[in-house]
């Protein structure tokens, strides 16, 4: 799957669309259009890091939604027992996700290509059976309701709640950038070049000096970190937790946007979240459903469309440009 | 020793049941050079084919076998046109993701109709206690164990003794060459695909009257199947059926002993340790990396 | 003290010896082409060297050290670069894209360093951006730096996997026909950049079938023949060595 040249300027482009939906809220104050909102900047954010690691560097992992759900998990039981600030959860989450990403990488890196993907789909099936029958903790299938929405912003300046959407978006708003900044910062440039070539040739990569496994692991380790923020910040909007969030779901949902969108390229992977949550929200379709239509699209665009959407745009562009 | 024994038979069901899938994953990975990701999901297909024309439509048993099969058989031709044909050429990237892509449809599509409560599909046979001593057996364990036999059986005269066969054994061996030689490879890979899925239907179809099907059984399947195949060695359809047994029987022991929750962690454990550590026979490239 | 030391290297696969029981030194400065009919076990040695395969006994020592148990990544950190039979190079990065990566993981600075653009990652950044762009001129691939590695044809991708061996000032470069399936007004260039960076330097160990190119180019040879060194001297001398001529031509 070859990446897309990125646009110099489509981090601006992105970052200024966002500024201009943040005005949105402000007209539209409708519950359920500020979720279908928050929704899709939350998928942006859990997407992008999810690029990261299957995108930039090639290694599909299939373990996404294990540090998602755990982030989700973390804060919802410290919420439970001392109820601490929100930025304590996502760091206390950050943390622990790339402890889990660490523990996972021993087996999983010594693998390469299809048995990394693999050992990892392995590892997550484990880690959501532990969390489904560790039920003296997690609650198992009964799932952890009410997750405590007391997380104080800004000393109480704002506070952030379930009731408070307004400041959820704007919360996942500001996450949103800072991930698009590190993605972007990590995709360009030498780092950048480094992922790329270990993509196409982790031989030749090997032979100019370049240590594989070493950005492997970085690679992995950041992209897990991030899913675990957002995981942290989403348990506390949705108010319950349940073992679903380290489902397979979540993470085929990711790879259907990163496919679809186009992997690899910012634009692509931005472009594909917002097309793949903003129309099962509005139709209100369910999970099964939506899922068969990823899975139908995931499928036209592996066998006949290499690119995603992204490199439709760009070769009618190419076609433009010529005539 | 009557407890180990009774864990023991349940293991050899188990490990007839992965045998049967397995084996039709070792042509596939083969023939076609393709880890399918959906190969778990044609098994849950065919579990939940049985449960609904056997239990919701009582359409007689054996019918619904028949059916059920041959919808498989459709069902593999379609795989292969659709998903096998156009990604034979691409790199394991687009291969995982078209298989995973099938692997999506089918599970959720299997949502779709049947909902998410896992079924059964009882038969006069699987209620049949037999009594050996101190144990007990449902009859159909036998029915399971018999099937998986009669069908390896079925499967070794294929490749060995029809030309269609011999030209997928020469396939598995070098596919650059059967183009030289003039095989057809696009009919080789039709034919393998389809008996590959119908063979991972029919082992659905044989256990579920014994076990419950749940349309999330899919993926854990492919990852067993997977297991014995690597366990096994590349192509080496002897190595996947014996793997297969030893799955089952590590897996019914260590669900009987140990923790009955956790039994499919044990195949994941199982499963890591021998890609980690005998992962030449399959996807590894033979370098120092 | 010798720049390369290999010390009775075997490799075998499945019960064929590839490589059996190699010893030979190679000291800075010179050019050995390594000659031998198909199958004698030339790629396989350049792997082991490198560590791209393990070896099954022996060990290899590179300016002094013993590298037999060093990762192919760090075995091009000391300065050993090599390029392969079937030409690769980065198809998603442009011709100084695939220089420039080639030439980054020699510099000193860290992840975070490069993730957050320091002033001295920045540095850095200008330092090799000078130095591939020198080298596409030197190879003559200027009018093409910006295009994607993947649009190239075969001879340009050669000499751009040619010019990411020695991007990095390596001391001793492993070439695997360089010559093949290339032009001869191609094969000239490659022979003059050779020499040049020879009289910068740099070390070559060459594998090659083009006789009339490794002779002319090589100050000694040394021939394999079904994983054993059956000739090792000046190129005249092993042109005309009886066993030479034996396993090539079967007189």
């Amino acid at each position: 799957m070859k990446a897309i040249k990125e646009n110099k300027y489509s981090i601006f482009l992105i970052i200024g669309v966002l500024l201009l939906v943040s005005i949105l809220p402000l007209l539209v104050n409708l519950p359920f259009v500020l979720h279908v909102l928050i929704s899709t900047l939350m998928y942006i954010g859990f997407a992008l890091s999810y690029d990261i690691v299957t995108g930039q560097i090639g290694a599909v992992s299939l373990a996404h939604a294990s540090f998602f759900g755990l982030g989700a998990y973390v804060t919802a039981l410290i919420g439970k027992a001392i109820g601490a600030p929100f930025w304590l959860n996502i760091i206390i989450a950050t943390i622990l996700s790339i402890g889990l990403a660490i523990v996972m990488s021993l087996p999983a890196f010594r693998l390469s290509d299809l048995s990394f993907s693999f050992a990892t789909l392995g590892l997550a099936l484990t880690v959501q059976l532990v969390v489904k029958n560790w039920v003296k903790i997690t609650r198992g299938p009964m799932c952890i309701h009410n997750v405590s929405n007391s997380s104080l912003w800004f000393n109480g300046i704002l506070e952030i709640s379930r009731t408070n959407l307004i400041a959820y978006f704007y919360l996942f708003l500001m996450v949103d950038i800072v991930i698009i900044i590190l993605y972007r910062l990590i995709s360009t440039g030498r780092l950048g070049r480094t992922l790329t070539a270990v993509r196409n040739d982790e031989v030749l990569a090997s032979s100019v000096g370049i240590n594989i496994q070493r950005y492997k692991r970085l690679t992995f380790f950041i992209s897990a970190g991030i899913a675990g923020a957002i995981g942290s910040l989403w348990a506390p909007y949705i108010s319950v937790v349940c073992p679903d969030y380290l489902s397979m779901d979540y993470t085929l949902n990711l790879l259907a946007i990163v496919f679809i969108g186009g992997s690899g390229s910012l634009l692509g992977v931005v472009g594909g979240s917002i097309l793949l949550t903003v129309w099962p929200e509005l139709l209100r379709v369910t999970p099964a459903f939506r899922l068969i239509i990823y899975g139908l699209f995931l499928l036209i665009f592996v066998t006949s469309i290499p690119n995603g959407v992204k490199g439709i745009i760009s070769n009618v562009n190419k076609r433009l440009k010529i005539n | 020793m009557e407890i180990f024994l009774q864990y023991l038979i349940a293991g050899i069901t188990n490990g007839a049941t992965y045998a049967l899938v397995a084996l039709g994953l070792t042509l596939l990975v083969g023939v076609a050079r393709l880890v399918n990701f959906a190969h778990g999901d044609f098994f849950m297909l065919g579990g939940y084919l049985l449960v609904f024309l056997f239990v919701d439509k009582e359409i007689p048993y054996l019918l619904s076998i028949v059916i059920t099969l041959i919808v498989m058989l459709i069902l593999g031709l379609l795989f292969e046109r659709i998903v096998v044909h156009p990604t034979i050429n691409k790199t394991w990237r687009e291969q995982l993701v078209a298989t995973l892509a099938t692997s999506i449809i089918l599970s959720n599509v299997a949502i779709l109709f049947w909902g998410t409560t896992p079924r059964l599909a009882p038969t006069k046979l699987s209620l049949t206690i037999l009594r050996l001593g101190p144990i007990t057996i449902s009859s159909h364990r036998f029915v399971v164990f018999f099937v998986a036999v009669i069908s390896f059986i079925a499967l070794s005269f294929f490749t060995k003794n029809t030309k269609i066969g011999k030209a997928m054994r020469a396939a598995s061996q070098n596919r650059d060459a059967c183009l030289i030689y003039g095989i057809n490879v696009n009919f080789v890979s039709l034919v393998t695909v389809t008996i590959s899925t119908m063979m991972s239907g029919l082992a659905g179809v044989i256990i579920t009257p014994l076990y419950n099907v749940s349309p999330t059984v899919g993926s854990v399947m492919t990852l067993k199947a997977l297991t014995s195949v690597v366990m096994g060695g590349l192509g080496n359809t002897t190595g996947a059926i014996i793997s297969a047994f030893i799955l089952g029987i590590v897996e019914a022991l260590f669900s009987g002993y140990v923790s009955s929750q956790y039994q499919d962690v044990a195949s994941f454990v199982i499963m890591i340790l021998i890609l980690v550590f005998r992962p030449h026979g399959m996807f590894g490239k033979k370098v120092g990396i | 003290m010798p720049l390369l030391k290999v010390c009775g290297l075997t490799k075998k696969f499945y019960g064929i010896t590839a490589v059996n029981n190699v010893s030979f030194a190679v000291n800075t400065g010179e050019i050995v082409g390594l000659i031998g009919p198909n199958g004698s076990g030339k790629t396989t040695l350049f792997n082991c060297i490198t560590r791209m395969l393990i070896a099954d006994q022996g060990r290899v020592l590179f300016n002094g050290e013993d590298i037999s148990n060093f990762k192919p990544a760090q075995i091009a950190q000391k300065g050993l670069a090599r390029s392969f039979h079937f030409i690769r190079v980065f198809i998603d990065l442009t011709v100084r894209e695939n220089i420039l990566v080639a030439a980054q993981h020699h510099q000193q600075d860290n992840d975070l360093e490069q993730i957050f653009r320091t002033k001295n990652s920045r540095l850095l950044d200008q330092e090799i951006l000078i130095k591939a762009d020198k080298i596409i001129n030197f190879i003559g691939l200027q009018g093409l730096t910006n295009e994607k590695a993947g649009n190239l044809s075969y001879g340009q991708r050669k000499l751009l996997s040619f010019s990411m061996a020695i991007i990095f000032h390596p001391k001793l470069v492993l070439l695997d026909e360089p010559a093949a399936a290339v032009n001869p007004t191609m094969i000239k260039r490659i022979g003059e950049y050779i020499r040049t960076l020879n009289q910068q330097g740099i070390t070559f160990i060459i594998v090659e079938h083009n006789m009339e190119f490794i002779m002319g180019l090589a100050d000694r040879i040394i021939a394999l023949d079904q994983g054993s060194i059956i000739a090792d001297g000046l190129p005249r001398d092993v042109q005309h060595d009886y066993r030479v001529q034996e396993a090539y031509f079967g007189v």
